[in-house]
């Protein structure tokens, strides 16, 4: 690599313009860094499991409008009917319907008072069928017995049985959460005996912090408005939505809302960050192609200063490849001070955002793929004007102007 | 003089015809990306009326509790933005306003008449006066809104959205024609045409970026029927009203109606602001309203400004979309000086014969220009591409914000045109710098 030295030389030599080239890949490298790294956290929300089956469940919420113990019969009898449809697989009573906004959290801890809280979580009042309705995964302790079911107007009952999410369980005993077994838990302000772990269950609410949390608890909810879970048999959906609606609506004065598919519910709950993740995708193209026009530009100004260079180094014997060579090394060597001080900066940043924003940091392999994309797009851009450069005739060398 | 310049302007830019596409190209790139973030945030913070904008206002009383102030903010009391339906009636019967009406929200289960019931589908209805129509110039497509008698009656009336027509009705004339809400049969006097107010001002600074409520009707008929969606909407108490009859809760403080009047013109405020207080005054008499007097009007930008849905702090996205324009006109700039640079020997040609170095700074003036025109001619191009980009992300926000008026495209080509001739400075004073005698020498 005897031009290494040649070239650092004659960088040194006229410093402006590879200066100006330098200063602006570090700025592109420290915005698309930090950048990437938003649309991969982005994406990894956006694409986690709900921990529901989302292909076939659906939920709605109908109005009831009988009073005291015969509203409750009419819910029952409602869902017993929707049970009763050939598309449906199962059916549950729900409080909340996981990522639909609509629902609650309750206060989670290990004693009655509002100081003994620990954290939150969000809550799911059901009844024995929500394990298979949902396809939950069990993964530690035991389901409830059908027995363990009962109604209440809002809450469940004290001294009842819960099932948690793992992300809960692991909040609350982080070295080893199976402890969490057979612990009465207060919920609500209520002793609750955890009996079960299901692999995951994600509350209400997709930018709440405590979004894995979850509890499950065998007390269904009857108001004057409540919500169904329904599973329709596989690749029925669409049919057992029908059948639903036109069983529900024989009753006068019956109200459905948020009839809504899973997959759309999931969809609407995530719109904003899928939206943002595409913006941000859209100013990195943009950036990347910028860049690519600076070295490009960049790149052929140089050349056309050097044209008599070129031809007398090539009418001294240099062959093509050689001067290809020299031209994309010079351009990696200056693509390679800018990413230098462009992780210096990206780190500077991020740091910055860290404690402003409460990002996560980036992880120090972003820094070195960024660094190659960024030399391989500089590579690229370079390549075509250094080729030109190649190809200038020696005879050049021996005209004059 | 100028036209040859041009003539030679675009002579060199046919010349160098890479280095003048990635000119032109950065320029456009930049320009598109600031326009496109400028042109929604825009958009997105317009005077939704203009004709009236400083004459509409929003009603906004003291009317909460003795106990505990609605709200404290930075140890300031603050009023609730809704008020009762009691206070409707109240300011509604003074008449002081040259219009003014009482918007309200409820959700039932809606079908067209000869609709299935299974088709029946649940939707949120605004109940609002007759007024409503008029003062925030709402167009008609067919029929027209309805009338006093029907405010006064609580009648079965109802007026649709296009959108909603279209979808029942197939776009056909529907007026005289029925849809179902609930148990009950209503009959449709208009049809609106299209209407999005952006931002959609008159109701919970939540939703301002919504599209309107597919279906209308009068509040009395919302009163009439005793339907109020206590699980679907925003309302507040200070009484406890658990449990209690639809006439004793219309009666009461509760707050779930906002109101606005319209008045002759913006010297009327403090006059309509003297007969709230006079109002107030009253009430207080009759033992209502508590608390200290903070009643006060707001003009659409004011409440908007006081629900924090326009901030001063200016967007972040614009910023960082002007911060990318600067790093395309630096990019441009230095492909200037290349292209400059190259033109050493016509330079020093043309001041040999005499050109003096103004005639040279003309000369290069006229290119940048040009480069300026024709980027921010592409970069129009580049920004409806990114809004329409734009529009297939954001699908869940009113089109009309994505798009650009005249006066917004007239702005790109400005800012194109100013920007580059002014990055284009320096490069042109260095090229006006050379000296004739080193270029007409051979090397």
């Amino acid at each position: 690599m005897k031009d290494f030295t040649v070239i650092l030389k004659s960088l040194w030599h006229s410093k402006t313009s590879p200066m100006l080239l330098v200063l602006q890949i570090a700025v592109t490298f420290t915005i698309f860094v930090n950048a990437v790294y938003m649309v991969m956290q982005k994406h990894e929300k956006v694409t986690a499991p709900s921990g529901v089956n989302e292909k076939q469940v659906f939920s709605l919420f109908i109005n009831l409008q009988e009073s005291g113990e015969a509203r409750v019969a009419e819910f029952e009898q409602a869902i017993r009917d929707i049970k009763g449809l050939d598309s449906v697989d199962n059916a549950i009573p729900v409080t909340s319907v996981p990522l639909s906004g609509y629902g609650r959290s309750v206060d989670i801890g290990y004693g009655p008072a509002d100081e003994d809280k620990l954290t939150s979580s969000g809550y799911y009042g059901s009844n024995y069928d929500s394990l298979d309705t949902l396809d939950l995964q069990l993964v530690a302790g035991q389901w409830f017995e059908r027995s363990d079911v009962s109604h209440s107007f809002f809450g469940a009952q004290p001294g009842g049985k819960v099932v948690i999410s793992r992300a809960l369980a692991q909040t609350l005993h982080p070295d080893s959460w199976r402890d969490v077994l057979g612990k009465t838990l207060y919920v609500h302000n209520e002793p609750q005996q955890v009996i079960g772990v299901v692999d995951d269950l994600k509350a209400v609410w997709s930018f709440w912090r405590l979004f894995d949390h979850a509890v499950l608890s065998p007390t269904f909810e009857v108001r004057d408005k409540v919500g169904i879970m329904v599973k329709a048999k596989p690749a029925a959906l669409e049919q057992a939505i029908l059948d639903v609606k036109g069983l529900l609506l024989m009753t006068p004065g019956r109200q459905i809302d948020k009839l809504k598919p899973f997959s759309q519910i999931r969809e609407e709950s995530y719109r904003t960050d899928v939206a943002e993740l595409q913006t941000l995708q859209l100013v990195l193209v943009g950036l990347l192609i910028l860049t690519m026009l600076a070295i490009f530009g960049q790149a052929r100004f140089a050349i056309l200063k050097r044209r008599k260079q070129i031809g007398t180094r090539r009418a001294l014997g240099a062959n093509q490849f050689q001067v290809l060579r020299y031209y994309m090394l010079e351009n990696f060597i200056v693509t390679l001070v800018g990413v230098v001080i462009g992780i210096l900066c990206a780190v500077l940043v991020n740091t910055q955002l860290v404690s402003y924003f409460g990002l996560a940091p980036v992880p120090a392999n972003y820094l070195t793929v960024g660094a190659v994309i960024i030399l391989f797009a500089g590579q690229c851009a370079v390549f075509q004007p250094a080729w030109q450069a190649a190809r200038v005739s020696p005879a050049l060398a021996t005209r004059s102007v | 003089m100028l036209s040859y310049y041009f003539k030679l302007a675009w002579l060199s830019l046919r010349k160098t015809p890479l280095l003048s596409v990635l000119m032109v190209s950065t320029i456009a790139l930049g320009i598109a990306a600031a326009m496109v973030t400028y042109t929604v945030s825009y958009m997105m913070t317009k005077d939704p009326l203009p004709a009236k904008s400083d004459r509409l206002f929003t009603v906004q009383l003291s009317s909460w509790g003795p106990d505990q102030p609605y709200l404290m903010v930075d140890g300031q009391e603050e009023i609730p933005a809704m008020v009762s339906y009691r206070d409707v009636r109240g300011l509604k019967a003074a008449a002081k306003a040259k219009q003014e009406t009482a918007i309200g929200l409820f959700k039932i289960m809606s079908r067209a008449e000869e609709q299935n019931r299974r088709d029946a589908q649940m939707r949120m209805i605004r109940s609002t006066h007759n007024d409503f129509f008029s003062m925030f110039q709402v167009p008609f497509l067919y029929g027209n809104a309805w009338s006093e008698q029907d405010d006064s009656s609580g009648n079965p009336v109802v007026v649709i959205t296009k959108a909603l027509n279209d979808e029942l009705f197939g776009g056909a004339n529907s007026v005289g024609r029925h849809i179902v809400l609930g148990e009950s049969l209503m009959q449709i006097v208009g049809v609106m045409d299209d209407w999005f107010p952006i931002p959609r001002f008159y109701y919970l600074s939540s939703q301002v970026y919504q599209d309107p409520e597919a279906l209308f009707v009068p509040l009395e008929y919302q009163i009439n029927q005793q339907i109020f969606s206590h699980n679907d909407v925003t309302w507040s108490c200070w009484q406890d009203v658990e449990d209690v009859d639809f006439s004793v809760f219309i009666a009461s403080d509760c707050i779930w109606l906002f109101y606005w009047a319209e008045l002759e013109s913006a010297e009327d405020r403090a006059d309509y602001m003297d007969f709230i207080n006079a109002y107030v005054d009253e009430q207080k008499s009759a033992g209502r309203f508590a608390r200290e007097n903070l009643s006060r009007l707001f003009t659409i930008d004011e409440y908007l400004r006081w629900a924090e849905v326009l901030s001063n702090e200016n967007d972040m996205a614009v910023w960082l979309a002007f911060a990318f324009l600067l790093a395309c006109l630096l990019n441009c700039m230095s492909l200037m000086m290349t292209k400059f640079y190259g033109k050493g020997s016509e330079i020093g040609l043309r001041r040999a014969v005499g050109a003096s170095r103004n005639d040279i700074c003309w000369q290069f003036l006229c290119e940048a220009f040009l480069i300026g025109l024709l980027g921010g001619v592409l970069g129009l191009m580049f920004a409806q591409l990114g809004l329409q980009l734009i529009q297939q992300i954001f699908t869940y926000l009113n089109v009309t914000i994505m798009q650009m008026d005249l006066k917004i495209m007239l702005m790109t080509l400005i800012l194109s045109v100013v920007t580059s001739v002014l990055f284009g400075l320096w490069p042109i004073y260095r090229a006006a710098q050379i000296q004739p005698s080193s270029q007409l020498k051979s090397l």
